[in-house]
């Protein structure tokens, strides 16, 4: 596989992690940015052994069967996970004018196709979805601006736990597979900073901007997208739709992709890996409870880390010093 | 070829970007709407261009919105509502519904009055137009749907609303039950400096004056919770600033009078841990 470089890779993680970010089930208090701060730096932390990894370190997961199969088994979970998540926001998420199964099923299509182009094309597509991103958070500050009331700021610690858990999402183990050492320093960077700054501003927006309107309700950033509308004659509810659907569709591509990629070369024969590997997803959405979903997927997260890149490194050092 | 393609994709690029007529023409995009709670529920509302109102009794929201589609056939969309009309019976959860599921508009004008006859005889594009004006021109102080929600569900349970008063509309403090006060003509320039920020002109001894409001803080010291204006007049600072904070009393004690809270003195209360609503008072401080 030709490398991807660091700007798909912090597009790729950035996009991915957003998804997660907006998707956000409750706002609580000024705590869920410490939470996803601590999140932040627990993440980098643990990404220290996959930064210390020499020069195509990484690709000797490539080599590892069963190692494959360990990422292989992470991202089915995390993508079916992700699917399952779709299903219960979306009737808020997706604007319920036409139903919102019809909205699912072209997500899953597009998913479908999108998956099969490669994880190139998908890290090809992702700063070009970064610059609709960030266009669509500019217009959502400006249109919130006006509203802003620093007295509803509840400087309470509430919510920690929650905000720890949106931050400690699965794109660090994306980063091991992708990662190589040209790339991964500057962009797990960039990726924490970015994913932390876009964190704490729709939290403070939610509290300043959308106060006692967002309490207790499910999915408050697109309550808080309809408050924030910069031009009195056209609303812009359709621009963040439009947004979430191409998160989404990233999202969903980068985890089938990563999938197909690592069966693969699991199985060099096999084809149709990317609608296998949707078609799975699909199939532990529908048959594995919620908890025990994102239960595994947290526990995975720091042996896939962690762990793993660890044991490179040590195996390599041990290897070097035997041959010397 | 690859020109051709690539036209034909734009073709159907611009396909997607309004909506099908067919589903226009069947939408009745309404521009004001009334709600009445009572013991039936009531929906009147008024189409774009069309000074006509139409109502429906129903049991609930959704039921009249049902009715509506199915006896004119045109489903009702509420997006672009500018006015929103309310009277005393308890209209809150028809307005959360109406934010939360029917994407009402969040700054849609909310006002309170007898919906049913309102919408009947007046127009709304000149209702709205009316608040506006008197918003920008720092006569009122703003009062769309999403503040007047975001009251209504915070710790004062009361928001402000302007009811319809001759050329200019005037203010009224409603409490989530349906409760009514109307506020004086002091109270309301009062309730503007106890709220607002921006520059707002006055008359005082038949002399326009300039009032910049710079900032409001609020200081529990003492055991009195003081709230400290600091403005910048353009003339007669000392007379015009007795008359501010005249003004302000006047709003606090009409307020108090009712037990209602718009002015954020229970989040004042619980950041300083205290059970009862301390003594409240007003300093104005003065620049020229």
């Amino acid at each position: 596989m030709s490398r991807i470089d660091s700007r798909q890779l912090f597009a790729l993680l950035f996009l991915s992690s957003a998804w997660n970010v907006i998707g956000i089930s409750g706002i609580y208090g000024t705590g869920q940015i410490l939470g996803a701060l601590l999140a932040c730096i627990l993440g980098l932390l643990l990404s220290i052994p996959l930064l210390m990894l020499p020069e195509y370190g990484t690709e000797r997961i490539y080599h590892r069967k069963l190692l494959c199969l360990l990422y292989v088994l992470f991202f089915v979970l995390w993508g079916a996970n992700s699917l399952r998540e779709l299903n219960h926001s979306a009737p808020i998420q997706l604007l319920n004018v036409s139903g919102h199964w019809k909205g699912l099923v072209l997500i899953f299509i597009t998913c479908l196709l999108t998956s099969t182009n490669g994880i190139k094309a998908t890290a090809r597509s992702a700063p070009i979805i970064l610059t609709v991103m960030t266009c669509s958070a500019l217009i959502l500050i400006v249109g919130a601006w006006k509203r802003i009331d620093l007295d509803t700021l509840l400087m309470e610690s509430n919510g920690f736990k929650e905000g720890f858990a949106s931050c400690m999402t699965g794109e660090l183990a994306v980063a091991v597979v992708l990662g190589h050492k040209g790339n991964l320093k500057k962009a797990l960077i960039q990726y924490f900073t970015a994913k932390w700054i876009l964190y704490s501003v729709i939290v403070f927006l939610c509290l300043t901007v959308g106060g006692r309107l967002l309490q207790n309700q499910p999915y408050p950033f697109f309550i808080l997208t309809s408050l924030s509308q910069p031009l009195q004659g056209q609303r812009a509810d359709a621009f963040y739709i439009l947004v979430f659907v191409m998160l989404t569709i990233l999202h969903i591509t980068l985890q089938t992709s990563l999938t197909a990629h690592l069966l693969e070369t699991i199985f060099p024969k096999l084809k149709g890996t990317a609608p296998i590997s949707l078609m799975v997803m699909l199939l532990l959405a529908w048959a594995i409870p919620e908890r025990v979903l994102q239960f595994s997927e947290h526990c995975m997260i720091p042996i896939l880390v962690f762990a793993v890149p660890m044991g490179i490194r040590l195996f390599q050092t041990r290897k070097k010093v035997v041959t010397s | 070829m690859k020109p051709i393609a690539l036209m034909i994709l734009s073709l159907f690029l611009i396909t997607l970007t309004a909506c099908g007529n067919d589903s226009l023409d069947n939408r009745v995009y309404t521009q004001g709407l009334g709600i009445s709670g009572g013991e039936n529920f009531t929906l009147t509302f008024q189409r774009f261009e069309d000074v006509n109102s139409h109502t429906i009794h129903a049991e609930t929201l959704s039921e009249a919105m049902q009715m509506q589609e199915a006896n004119n056939g045109g489903e009702i969309f509420t997006g672009h509502t500018e006015l929103l009309c309310i009277d005393k019976s308890h209209t809150l959860p028809y307005v959360k519904e109406l934010f939360y599921q029917q994407w009402i508009s969040p700054s849609c004008k909310v006002i309170f009055t007898n919906p049913e006859e309102f919408l009947q005889n007046y127009d709304c594009t000149q209702m709205v137009h009316t608040i506006r004006m008197a918003e920008e021109n720092s006569i009122l102080p703003i009062t769309d749907l999403s503040t007047v929600l975001n009251e209504w569900l915070g710790m004062g349970e009361t928001a402000l609303l302007p009811v319809p008063a001759g050329k200019l509309p005037a203010l009224v403090l409603m409490r989530q039950n349906g409760d009514v006060l109307r506020l004086s003509e002091e109270a309301i320039r009062g309730m503007y400096w106890l709220r607002e920020t921006g520059t707002k002109e006055i008359s005082y001894q038949g002399e326009n004056i300039s009032v910049k409001i710079i900032r409001l803080e609020k200081q529990y010291e003492n055991e009195t919770l003081c709230y400290h204006l600091a403005v910048n007049i353009s003339d007669n600072p000392s007379e015009v600033q007795k008359l501010i904070r005249s003004d302000c009393e006047k709003a606090i004690a009409e307020m108090r009078s009712f037990g209602a809270d718009v002015i954020g003195i229970q989040e004042a209360m619980q950041q300083q841990n205290l059970d009862t609503i301390p003594e409240i008072s007003v300093k104005v401080h003065a620049f020229t």
